[in-house]
């Protein structure tokens, strides 16, 4: 088959990498069992799950880095089928991975050399990531932040159109994540397909555009965060009259609580049509309130059901 | 290549190496005209350990000793620093990275093999002509040279396929020097109590690769020519011995290669 081409990577439509029924065993358990997902060019990817759900292996079975059943495209074609693999993804798992003793300019000219691309990249991506003032440090003298930024300067040495990076905030400090999260969203804009596995919902709310939800191996819920809001609102309102809200609540399709207090809970409808149905019925509200579902709800509700699976 | 070549050159240690082949080379060059009579050049066969270093060139060369380290550092640096994923996702895979190590490993032992014989050769020229003495028949030591250099470019690349295989870098370098010091030692006096069984001894690998290595031991006396013939514990001719280590190295090359291709990366 012909060499794919970077450029041809860049512009493809669709799902820039696709991974189908991918399955490792170790033991005999499964700990990836038949995941599938796509990571789609320009947005940012949240790959969710807690410790040990298999996160990591199933990025690794994506790289080719252990060998399992299932299969993985970029842009088309199995990764080993490209000529220069760091044109097509880079990879951040746990900072970066080079000889101790190596400077962090010495590492990433060694790997433009494997790229394929020119020494003076090594400066545009150092500049990128704010590391210009350590190239003369040794990798086993970084920080855990710079280590994470030699990570990523790592890889985007080849300007790959794909980036996969694993719990990169893990031990970042508050100004580190901003950075990281800023970068990546970025990469994104720029066109990227970006897919960032980790277990903290709250700064995987900030990020992601879409998420995957692992569960003990197995996909269990892929969705937009975007679409969060519109999935599963609650909506609190106060009333003395409260109860009589529940039937109209139910005609429309929602579902009604009484918390007490003369305070319910209402899911399904939004709190515009709540207050209209008060209105209407010329019911006095002494509350009316809507708080959108957060990324941990959505993540607990569908992981919960996982694990009541025998 | 070029990944493997800016990975040892990024390293101190082989920097200390190649000025520790260096400075080894100039002395081993100056002090040969010292065994030399006055007057008279210095043997062939003085020449030819000189290349080697001397001091264990007849188990192993001094320099196949130094350069150990490097030979097994890229596969080990993949093994306990977990770049392995560094490695097979900016070359094309591991077929490409495993020989791309083969390929740099051998060049550099024929690198440090012809570069420390030059420095061997024009220091001694040098101090052979300061001293006035006469200069040796330096065409008969080709084939001396020409067995160290096989031997130095095979060497690296049976260390890179034994650290693949046994995944462990001081059992490896342990082994890589027990082995043709002692473990050879041993098999050949195994070999001897059998009947029929003895030809198998000189054939062992690092016998014929001291083989390869001696071709010049045939100007020496009698009785100093024994003592080598003792030492390299062979039978076979030089030419023989480059193609008995030759074979061994592409047979470990190959299994070095299928032991690195099957792991996974951490």
């Amino acid at each position: 088959m012909a060499e794919p081409t970077a450029a041809a990577a860049g512009s493809a439509p669709g799902a820039a990498v696709r991974a189908e029924d991918l399955t490792w065993l170790r033991r005999g358990k499964r700990i990836v069992d038949g995941v599938t997902l796509d990571v789609p060019a320009g947005v940012v990817t949240g790959f969710l799950g807690a410790n040990g759900a298999g996160k990591t292996t199933t990025l690794r079975l994506m790289l080719g880095l252990i060998t399992g059943q299932g299969r993985t495209t970029y842009f088309g074609s199995p990764l080993e089928h490209w000529r220069d693999p760091a044109r097509v993804v880079g990879v951040v798992m746990g900072g970066v991975a080079g000889h101790p003793r190596h400077t962090v300019a010495a590492h990433l000219r060694m790997v433009a050399a494997g790229a394929g691309v020119a020494d003076n990249r090594v400066e545009e991506v150092l500049e990128r990531v704010g590391l210009t003032a350590t190239t003369g440090k040794r990798l086993e003298e970084l920080s855990l932040g710079m280590a994470q930024r030699a990570g990523i300067a790592q890889a985007l040495l080849g300007d790959p159109a794909a980036l996969f990076l694993d719990e990169p905030a893990n031990g970042l400090d508050p100004h580190s994540i901003r950075w990281l999260r800023d970068t990546l969203r970025q990469l994104a804009e720029e066109g990227k397909a970006v897919l960032v596995s980790s277990h903290l919902l709250a700064e995987m709310q900030h990020l992601a555009d879409r998420v995957v939800v692992l569960a003990r191996g197995r996909v269990v819920a892929q969705t937009a965060v975007g679409d969060l809001a519109r999935m599963g609102a609650e909506v609190t309102v106060q009333s003395p009259r409260v109860a009589d809200l529940a039937e109209a609540v139910r005609t429309l399709g929602g579902t009604f609580r009484l918390l007490g207090d003369g305070r319910a809970s209402i899911r399904g409808i939004s709190r515009f049509q709540t207050g209209d149905l008060a209105a209407e019925r010329g019911i006095p509200l002494h509350w009316l309130d809507e708080k959108a579902l957060s990324l941990e709800d959505y993540y607990l509700s569908v992981a919960e059901e996982e694990f009541r699976i025998p | 290549m070029r990944y493997e070549i800016r990975h040892l050159a990024g390293l101190r240690s082989t920097w200390i190496l190649l000025t520790a082949i260096g400075v080894l080379s100039l002395v081993a060059g100056l002090t040969a005209p010292l065994g030399a009579q006055a007057g008279k050049a210095p043997s062939v066969w003085t020449m030819v350990t000189a290349f080697q270093m001397d001091a264990v060139s007849l188990q192993l060369p001094l320099s196949a000793l130094l350069l150990l380290p490097v030979a097994t550092g890229p596969v080990a640096t993949e093994l306990l620093r977990g770049t392995a994923r560094t490695t097979w996702l900016t070359v094309a895979g591991r077929r490409m990275s495993f020989a791309a190590k083969l390929l740099v490993g051998g060049a550099l032992g024929a690198l440090i093999a012809l570069g420390g014989a030059a420095l061997v050769t024009v220091a001694a020229a040098t101090a052979l002509a300061v001293t006035g003495r006469a200069q040796p028949d330096w065409a008969a030591t080709l084939p001396g040279l020409l067995g160290y250099v096989a031997f130095m470019t095979c060497w690296p690349i049976v260390a890179t396929a034994v650290i693949a295989l046994i995944r462990n870098r001081a059992a490896s370098v342990l082994l890589l020097v027990l082995w043709p010091l002692l473990g050879e030692r041993l098999a050949q006096l195994l070999f001897g109590l059998v009947p029929g069984l003895r030809g198998f001894g000189d054939a062992l690998p690092f016998a014929a690769g001291r083989a390869a290595m001696a071709a010049g031991s045939d100007t020496l006396p009698e009785a100093d020519r024994a003592l080598v013939e003792g030492f390299v514990g062979s039978d076979l001719t030089a030419a023989s011995g480059v193609s008995v280590f030759i074979a061994f190295t592409v047979a470990m090359a190959a299994l070095g290669a299928w032991s690195y291709i099957k792991r996974d990366a951490r």
